[in-house]
C-alpha cells in the first residue's frame, strides 16, 4: 500500500501565494488565464505525422536495390503466405466492416474466396467459444 | 485469442463471403456454367474431400464438363446443405 503524506497546509498556502491565487480554487482556470495554455497546437499531431512519415519511408524502401517490390509490399506477403490468420486479423482491424460489404468480396478470385472463407472458418472455430460447423448435418447413432 | 470485436468483424466478413459465394454460384447455374448435385453421403468428416472427387470424377467420366456443386438450396431460404455426415462409417465409401 502507498504511504500518502497530505501537503502541509503551511505549503499549500505558499504554493497559493506565490501563484496569485490566494483563497482561491488552485484547479480552476478562470476566463482569461495566462498560465494553462494547454498543449500547443497540434504538437502531438506532428509527432504523429513524424512518425508515420518515417515508417512510410521505409515501407517504401525497395526491398533490394533496383526492384520496384517495396519493404511493406514484400512484408505484407510474407505475412499472409506464412501466418495467413494474422494476415486476415490485419486486415479485419484495418478496414471497416462495410469496406469488406463493397470491395473485398466482389473482387477475390473464386479460389480466394474459398480459402478466405475457410480460413475465416477456422478462426472462428478455434476461438474460445466453439461454434458448430456451418453446413453439415451430423446423425449421432 | 480474438476479442469480443474482432470475432464480430470475423463473422460479418465470414457472413459477407459466404453471401458473395452462394451469388456467383446462382449466376453460374444461372449461366449454365455449373450444375447443382446431391449432397455427398458420408460416415465421418474425413473423408469428405475424397467422396467429393469420386463424385465429381463419376460425372466427369459420364460427359459432365460443368462446375459441380454440391447440396440443393431448401426453398425455406435456409444454409445450403452440401455434405451428409451419417455418423456410420461404410466399407468402400468411407475408407481414407
Amino acid at each position: 500500500m502507498m504511504d500518502y503524506t497530505p501537503t502541509p497546509p503551511v505549503a499549500r498556502g505558499a504554493a497559493q501565494e506565490l501563484l496569485g491565487h490566494q483563497g482561491k480554487q488552485l484547479m480552476k482556470f478562470e476566463p482569461g488565464n495566462a498560465l494553462g495554455k494547454g498543449r500547443p497546437r497540434g504538437a502531438r499531431n506532428k509527432l504523429a505525422s513524424r512518425v508515420l512519415q518515417d515508417l512510410l519511408e521505409v515501407w517504401d524502401e525497395p526491398i533490394i536495390e533496383g526492384k520496384t517490390l517495396t519493404r511493406g509490399k514484400a512484408a505484407l506477403r510474407t505475412m499472409s503466405r506464412e501466418r495467413p490468420s494474422d494476415f486476415a486479423k490485419l486486415y479485419a482491424g484495418i478496414m471497416p466492416r462495410e469496406f469488406w460489404v463493397e470491395s473485398v468480396a466482389t473482387e477475390l478470385a473464386d479460389d480466394e474466396l474459398d480459402r478466405m472463407i475457410e480460413m475465416l472458418r477456422e478462426r472462428l472455430l478455434t476461438a474460445p467459444e466453439d461454434q458448430p460447423l456451418p453446413r453439415m448435418i451430423e446423425h449421432a447413432h | 485469442m480474438l476479442t469480443d470485436s474482432e470475432k464480430q468483424k470475423f463473422a460479418a466478413a465470414l457472413e459477407q463471403l459466404e453471401e458473395e459465394k452462394r451469388r456467383r454460384i446462382d449466376e453460374k447455374i444461372a449461366k449454365g456454367d455449373a450444375v447443382r448435385v446431391p449432397p455427398v453421403v458420408v460416415g465421418g468428416t474425413g473423408c469428405v474431400g475424397a467422396e467429393k472427387a469420386r463424385t465429381q470424377a463419376e460425372l466427369r467420366a459420364v460427359g459432365e464438363t460443368r462446375e459441380v456443386i454440391f447440396g440443393f438450396k431448401p426453398d425455406d431460404g435456409s444454409e445450403v446443405i452440401d455434405v451428409i455426415v451419417t455418423g456410420v462409417p461404410r466399407a468402400g465409401r468411407d475408407d481414407l
